[in-house]
């Protein structure tokens, strides 16, 4: 195994070690709350329903810019759904977008494990995010 | 007799073709008493810039279909009508190079991905009490 091999199998080795974690951190999800304007509907239900509609859509580009062999554009969606990803407290998912890129960049023919990674992490993450917008809208009236 | 009384400048321009960030960018401005005017991409930021100077400051991201967030702001300080608006600029690049590129482009302030509310809040605070000198 060469250096780059050993590093590379380091930066997927402390992603696997990561999905034993929570997909979501409620605390970093729960301090977005401070956003919140006066009279709006409720910010981060607001931001998980942008979020579940907005990722499956960035996930299916990357498929398809994997089959086109379009690597640019394919980081590109991951750098976005990077930023995303982490201000909503999905952690492993942002590792697995940074990792995207990092493949795209320094190893383009091992792209497909950490896709395939990406895809797994979201259903982790919709679980756990439709779970946090269930209980906050129990507590909303008017959402329900 | 007739006045003509001059609206205060109360609206600001956010460009980001990410919904989660451009949702959470404009609540926070929305709760420092401003009005966010949201567009999807670079491109569309430009276009509204073209017909509408009327922003108090601008936040763009960097990363942008069709027209990166540097690209708008290097536009922005050609034109004087468009030279006076304080534009921060948010990214979740890390390379450094990307600031200093962001700022010789004229950006006022730039804020990394991910932030904290608190974090968002006080760089908006500066950017609304920023006057650039044309």
């Amino acid at each position: 195994m060469n250096s780059l091999d050993s590093r590379m199998s380091i930066i997927i080795g402390d992603v696997w070690n990561d999905c034993v974690a929570v997909a979501i951190d409620v605390t970093a999800l729960g301090s977005l709350e401070s956003a919140q304007a006066d009279g709006e509907p409720d910010l981060i239900v607001e931001l998980i329903d942008l979020f579940l509609k907005d990722a499956p859509r960035r996930l299916a580009n990357m498929s398809t810019f994997l089959e086109d062999g379009d690597l640019h554009s394919l980081s590109r969606e991951a750098h976005c759904l990077k930023g995303s990803s982490a201000t909503l407290g999905a952690l492993v998912m942002t590792k697995l977008c940074q990792a995207v890129e990092n493949i795209v960049r320094d190893r383009p023919w091992e792209i497909a494990r950490p896709l395939s990674d990406l895809h797994h992490e979201f259903l982790r993450v919709l679980e756990a995010l439709s779970a946090e917008r269930h209980n906050r809208t129990a507590r909303l009236p008017a959402l329900r | 007799m007739s006045f003509t009384i001059k609206q205060p400048l109360l609206r600001v321009l956010i460009a980001d073709d990410d919904p989660v960030i451009r949702c959470l960018v404009a609540s926070s401005v929305k709760r420092a008493g401003y009005t966010p005017v949201e567009v999807n991409d670079g491109r569309e930021a430009y276009r509204t810039l073209q017909a509408d100077s009327n922003f108090k400051a601008a936040i763009f991201d960097m990363m942008m279909p069709f027209l990166e967030g540097i690209d708008v702001i290097r536009h922005m300080r050609t034109e004087n009508r468009l030279r006076r608006i304080p534009v921060m600029m948010i990214t979740s690049e890390s390379d450094p190079k990307v600031m200093i590129d962001s700022f010789a482009a004229g950006a006022t302030l730039y804020l990394p991905k991910p932030f904290t509310p608190e974090q968002l809040h006080s760089t908006l605070g500066m950017l609304f009490s920023t006057r650039v000198f044309a």
